[in-house]
């Protein structure tokens, strides 16, 4: 187990490799640079210039990387050009939103998703069946961002219950830190649920046509128990897998979604870096990106041994 | 009932409910907004003002940076000698008073005694000294407009400034609101990084307190402000903060600070989209702040390409329906005016309408001619616009049609407005492009005029002209000269062609705060909260 822990987490380091040059080349052939938007519209070129000089906008590019990567594998992802402040105080002070908001999203999702599958799973064929997987299809469909808008006029302006946007950290209270998530996870999450909900209720229809489930049911053990207790447990890894990604897409940050509800976490980060050419931020962001989504799924695989024995006992052979 | 049905009662009996709740509340609501409408309005001093702004600021040092995030928040912590009043006279602020030496090449600046920076250090002449080098410096339009000069220190609160030859409009400039020349404490304009101080530190009504990247500047009320006695002007005259803090939020999203100033959780939200308008005009609880934001302007590339021909330029000028274009743009009248002054309306020393026959011509058949008379020989030509300012590709596509009505092939190449900024510095890259200038103090100061900014208009009688400009005995002299560079931009050289002017506007909650105004910028010290 530990050599498999060690191999997946040293697969990392090729991975971070190419993210980082790939990143890197995008980045700066990408016209554009800081020190204009630092300056201005109306700067002049000369001033311009001079600043780009300054911050060694003008070095050549592969010197540019070796000096970032060298500061990298020291633990300084660098300095950002716009914050006044090193690039992972930025990140650890942009993760903390957006953490609260994947928690609460996802949380949200697996409440509706999880029984709704379930209860489509049970129904299957029948109009509720096609109802509800309906439903999901149209809460995949619908753009979060849009979603939140109409939750925005609903919940915000034409009921005053919730603030329209910002943030306010745990430090303000848990409901100041709550309520201005609550609009924002919904709209994540209900989006999130639809994908789990089908995932669930496909893995589901699968197990309860299984042998085993007929087994079960011959020996007249409780409706309630063949479900929860030897359906679901036998079909949650499909389930986990999805759960586990949609949970690294939103550590991910959702951008657009934090933009409309003005949330200042890592998708929000992103996008103004790429508006302002923070170059340091925007490679130190997606790589951090990079190692959450990895060890996500790591920590998923990990997870199969935990729910299925039979995954165990293949790992241990 | 049959099974299937019953499955769905519970569903329908939730949506009912919600419904009814959502009916129920809607209307509590409408009631409580009546109420407000008719309540008191008396001020209260203390609160803390909302206000969205629609992006940050890159830097809080108003000496180098140009953007109008930087001004706008600026304006409330650091001040400068002198400022401008409304009508663009000049007024003193940190400066009582400034004496002009008869040659015209001294500036005595006398300074106000007991003014002190909010680190509690009194402001002298070391000080003015060492920030208004700086600024000579930094800022590329200052030292254009003034020219070599230098700041020394007469005495501890008298300052002189010598300049080469003797230059119209100096003390505009040292007034003038964007890139603003601000007086900083001596020890912290020392130690300033290329790219901006560091401490915050001037002697405004508000002191800065807190900046949270992406989320809000809080700055708050200076206790030991020293306000001038005169009466409020714009920004000249007494300041007062009424308030303990304001908190300028950052709402990058246009429908997010609308949502946030119809719910009151903003008193005050930067730059609503142009379409809402009327909404917010016809709203008792809101009111709309017109405000001239600049010149909607078409650059010409006379370094390479196409526009290098004078006459092709020319018909270019001569073909375009400007209207047109300003309507594309920004739809609704109220948002635009038709205007050929370089200079503004609003500016009224220096504004003429001189060559006024050469704009918004519509002329397709004279610009035919030109165009053929020009060397253009039907190759594209490339207009560099942006979405991220959805009026610069709006009225480019209203151009390209217009331009191709005359006969001269168009391509537009959208990028990102950063991607813009760096390739407008290519004169191989574009042969047009769009944008806004903001009002300037100095006809000198013009930028699409400026020989080293993009569009480079190196022509030896513009230069002429400026320099006689600058060099003018007397104001009038000077607006003689600027009558008639202005005529020659319209008829003869056309380095750029001005569109019109635009504005774009801000809301603020009428029924929660009182005293605000707005000059070049929103003005928020003498605003309170009402009850």
């Amino acid at each position: 187990m530990k050599s498999y822990i060690l191999k997946r987490i040293l697969s990392l380091i090729p991975v971070l490799l190419i993210v980082s040059i790939v990143v890197f080349m995008i980045i700066h052939l990408t016209p554009g640079d800081p020190a204009s938007v630092m300056l201005g519209p109306e700067a002049s070129q000369e001033d311009v210039e001079q600043l780009k000089n300054h911050l060694g906008l003008n070095d050549p590019v592969y010197q540019q990387y070796f000096h970032w990567v060298e500061g990298v594998f020291q633990g300084d992802l660098g300095d950002s050009f716009f914050m006044d402040k090193p690039v992972t105080a930025a990140i650890i002070e942009h993760l903390g939103p957006t953490i609260s908001l994947a928690i609460l999203s996802q949380i949200t999702a697996i409440l509706i998703a999880l029984p709704l599958g379930i209860f489509a799973a049970r129904k299957r064929g029948t109009v509720t069946d096609q109802t509800f997987m309906g439903i999901s299809l149209l809460g995949i469909s619908i753009p979060h961002f849009l979603f939140g808008l109409f939750l925005i006029i609903i919940l915000a302006i034409n009921l005053r219950w919730l603030p329209v946007a910002g943030y306010r950290p745990l430090s303000a209270g848990l409901w100041e830190h709550i309520k201005y998530l609550i609009m924002p996870a919904i709209a994540l999450g209900t989006g999130q649920a639809a994908l789990i909900a089908r995932m669930t209720r496909s893995s589901m229809v699968e197990t309860l046509n299984l042998n085993f489930i007929k087994t079960a049911r011959a020996k007249g053990l409780h409706e309630r128990k063949v479900i929860y207790k030897h359906t679901l447990r036998n079909a949650f890894i499909p389930i986990l897998t999805v759960i586990g990604q949609t949970f690294g897409t939103l550590v991910a940050g959702a951008a657009v979604t934090e933009t409309v509800f003005n949330i200042p976490g890592i998708g929000q980060l992103i996008i103004n870096s790429v508006e302002r050419r923070d170059y340091m931020v925007i490679q130190g962001t997606v790589l951090m990106v990079t190692v959450t989504y990895v060890l996500i799924n790591l920590i998923v695989d990990l997870l199969y041994g935990v729910i299925d024995p039979r995954v165990r006992l293949k790992k241990e052979s | 009932m049959s099974k299937r049905l019953k499955n769905f009662s519970w569903l329908i009996t939730v949506l009912l409910l919600l419904s009814v709740a959502l009916i129920g509340c809607s209307s509590e609501n409408t009631s409580k907004e009546k109420d407000s409408a008719s309540g008191d309005t008396a001020v209260k001093k203390g609160g803390d003002l909302h206000v969205a702004i629609d992006a940050q600021p890159p830097t809080l040092d108003p000496q180098v940076s140009t953007t109008t995030a930087t001004k706008e928040i600026a304006r409330h912590i650091f001040e400068t000698l002198l400022v401008l009043s409304p009508d663009y006279e000049v007024q003193p602020m940190l400066a009582e008073s400034v004496d002009k030496s008869e040659d015209g090449l001294t500036y005595t600046f006398h300074l106000r005694q007991g003014v002190k920076f909010h680190n509690g250090k009194e402001m002298t002449a070391e000080d003015v000294v060492a920030s208004m080098n700086r600024w000579l410096t930094v800022s590329t339009r200052a030292a254009n407009a003034i020219g070599k000069g230098q700041f020394t220190e007469k005495d501890k609160y008298t300052v002189e400034l010598k300049i080469e030859k003797p230059t119209v409009g100096v003390l505009d400039v040292i007034a003038s609101t964007n890139q603003f020349a601000a007086i900083m404490p001596k020890e912290i304009i020392e130690n300033a990084p290329k790219e901006g101080v560091t401490e915050i530190v001037g002697t405004g009504p508000f002191k800065f307190v807190e900046w949270k990247p992406d989320q809000y500047i809080q700055v708050a009320k200076y206790d030991d402000y020293k306000p001038v006695e005169a009466k409020p002007d714009g920004l000249a005259g007494k300041k007062e903060a009424l308030v303990d803090n304001i908190m300028f939020e950052v709402v990058t999203d246009g429908s997010t600070r609308l949502g946030g100033i119809t719910t009151g959780q903003y008193q005050i939200a930067y730059q609503i989209p142009s379409d809402n308008y009327e909404q917010i005009a016809s709203s008792s609880d809101m009111k709309p702040i017109l405000n001239l934001y600049g010149g909607l302007t078409m650059v010409f590339n006379k370094k390479q390409g196409p526009f290098t021909d004078q006459k092709l330029r020319q018909a270019v000028n001569t073909g375009i329906n400007n209207k047109d274009v300003l309507v594309g743009a920004y739809g609704n009248d109220k948002f635009y005016r038709l205007d050929n002054g370089l200079m503004y309306k609003d500016q009224a020393k220096w504004y003429t309408d001189a060559g006024k026959e050469y704009y918004n011509q519509n002329d397709k058949e004279k610009a035919k001619q030109l165009l053929k008379e020009s060397n253009y020989n039907g190759e594209e030509v490339r207009i560099l616009t942006t979405r991220d300012y959805e009026y610069s590709y709006n009225s480019a596509v209203v151009l390209k049609e217009e331009m191709e009505k005359i006969g001269i092939k168009v391509k537009l190449d959208v990028v990102d407005w950063a991607t813009l900024t760096t390739k407008r510095n290519d004169p191989a890259a574009w042969d047009a492009f769009i944008t806004g200038f903001s009002p300037v103090s100095l006809p000198t100061q013009t930028l699409p005029l400026d020989p080293g900014y993009a569009g480079w208009p190196v022509d030896e009688k513009l230069q002429q002209y400026t320099e006689q400009i600058r060099t003018a005995p007397s104001d009038k002299d000077a607006y003689a000269v600027w009558e008639e560079m202005q005529e020659y931009v319209w008829k003869d050289y056309v380095p750029y062609i001005k569109i019109g002017d635009y504005y774009t506007f801000h809301a603020y909650r009428n029924q929660e705060i009182k005293g605000n105004t707005y000059f070049e910028g929103m003005i928020l010290w003498n605003t309170s909260l009402t009850k």
